[in-house]
């Protein structure tokens, strides 16, 4: 029984360290990069993801939450990347939020800021 | 842990809720299914109401696993209702491996139904759809990652020994209730020993699936996934003591046909149910609003941008 058990032990222990090694390291990256400063309204909203996503919802909204309009150039299809164009902007606090739905079925929602200086 | 919960949105707090509900009516009706053909020492009456119980579990099951493709909609297009009702995002999501384990559990539940045919077959029929909606919880979110079989396997397993602990407290309750106390002792003596077997793979492939998905390790506690599972031992620990009290001082007294032990049972019994419905909503809560902090940079998509800065990135509705 006791040998038994700890075969059980040993097999858990083993499992669980193999684990352990096997872990990835974290890359989350957009542009405009998360709390820049620009100075000129950005060319594109671009985001790069390591497996293909779905992004179901983005917006760019202001300091006052106001929407602001933006071009998307990607659609609805799984991509490793995604970019829309915004219109010019006038100097502030920007947020791009957004939503998705990733290849392995999580729905995903993720957030970046920039400031527009004058 | 208390940040990711204060900032959920409205849909991410039905999201929570549906799940939630959808765990406890699938547990009850599987579990039903599963007590019905491990415990010999039901009385017919007993038999007869589990059988209802397995019904109606099936269907409110049936009902809420059905609306998390809605409220996954909604919160792929920021948690609007026009999103629930969109045919296009609607129908991403049934493509999405939601959509499949959706679809195998609503099949397994619709299986279930056939116990309330009093042959053979309908047991037969009822066991494979108790065994396909155990199943579906393996066929999404991280159980995904790999080793994928091995996760699969445990998670079924898992999901069958706590649907048969979950199916077996109506049936207890109701014998501490109604039968003469030694044959409810009986019962709960048959119980108890099942359940030591159950409660035993419970644990244990709760414990292997948590360290495959690499989230068994101290600082693991420093994430929200983390603190939300401790909060889920705590309340398994809770469960586990209540169990053994059962075993040990409840069911002997019962079987001595002690006075009052029939309504401590049915007291203890009732905790129970309460602290296992703290750990279902724990779990609906971590599972929607965290990762297993391995998987929120490893086998999930991430933002990648090598030369850029990083984002905040969250999972809404993750599993």
């Amino acid at each position: 029984m006791n040998r038994k058990l700890s075969r059980i032990l040993a097999a858990t222990a083993i499992c669980l360290s193999a684990t352990a090694l096997g872990a990835h390291s974290e890359k989350e990256g957009t542009t405009p990069v998360d709390g820049t400063r620009l100075t000129e309204t950005p060319e594109m909203i671009h985001m790069v993801f390591d497996d293909p996503m779905r992004i179901t919802m983005v917006r760019l909204v202001n300091a006052d939450g106001a929407e602001m309009p933006m071009e998307r150039g990607t659609g609805l299809e799984p991509s490793l990347e995604f970019h829309a164009e915004p219109e010019p902007l006038s100097p502030g606090s920007y947020t791009v939020e957004w939503r998705g739905l990733a290849s392995d079925g999580h729905a995903m929602q993720g957030s970046f800021s920039f400031e527009l200086a004058e | 842990m208390l940040a990711a919960l204060t900032s959920a949105d409205a849909v991410t707090w039905l999201s929570i809720s549906v799940k939630a509900l959808a765990y406890a009516a699938t547990l009850s009706a599987i579990g039903s299914v599963l007590v019905l053909v491990a415990l010999r020492e039901l009385s017919e009456g007993g038999r007869a109401a589990l059988r209802l119980t397995a019904n109606l579990s099936a269907l409110a099951a049936a009902l809420f696993t059905a609306l998390r493709l809605p409220v996954r909609a909604s919160f792929l297009m920021g948690g609007t209702w026009d999103g629930a009702t969109d045919p296009m995002i609607l129908g991403m999501v049934a493509d999405s491996p939601l959509g499949v384990s959706v679809a195998v559990r609503l099949v397994g539940l619709a299986l279930i139904l056939a116990v309330l045919w009093r042959a053979r077959a309908g047991l037969v029929l009822a066991l494979i759809g108790a065994c396909m909606a155990s199943a579906s919880f393996a066929l999404r979110g991280h159980a995904l990652s790999e080793p994928q079989m091995v996760l699969g396997a445990l998670i079924t397993l898992h999901i069958l020994c706590l649907a048969f602990w979950v199916g077996a407290f109506a049936p207890l309750a109701r014998a501490a209730r109604r039968d003469p106390p030694a044959r409810a002792g009986v019962l709960a003596h048959e119980f108890g020993r099942r359940a030591l077997l159950a409660v035993g793979l419970v644990f244990l492939s709760g414990v292997i699936t948590l360290g495959l998905l690499g989230a068994a390790k101290p600082s693991a506690l420093s994430s929200p996934y983390g603190q939300m599972f401790a909060v889920k031992l705590v309340l398994f620990v809770g469960v586990l003591a209540l169990a053994a009290f059962n075993k040990l001082t409840l069911t002997p007294a019962l079987l001595a046909a002690a006075p009052n032990a029939g309504a401590r049972l049915r007291r203890s019994i009732g905790v129970e149910a309460g602290l296992v419905a703290g750990i279902l909503i724990t779990t609906a809560a971590l599972t929607t609003l965290s990762a297993p902090p391995s998987t929120v940079d490893g086998a999930q998509t991430t933002l990648i941008a090598p030369q850029n800065g990083p984002a905040h990135q969250t999972f809404g509705d993750a599993s």
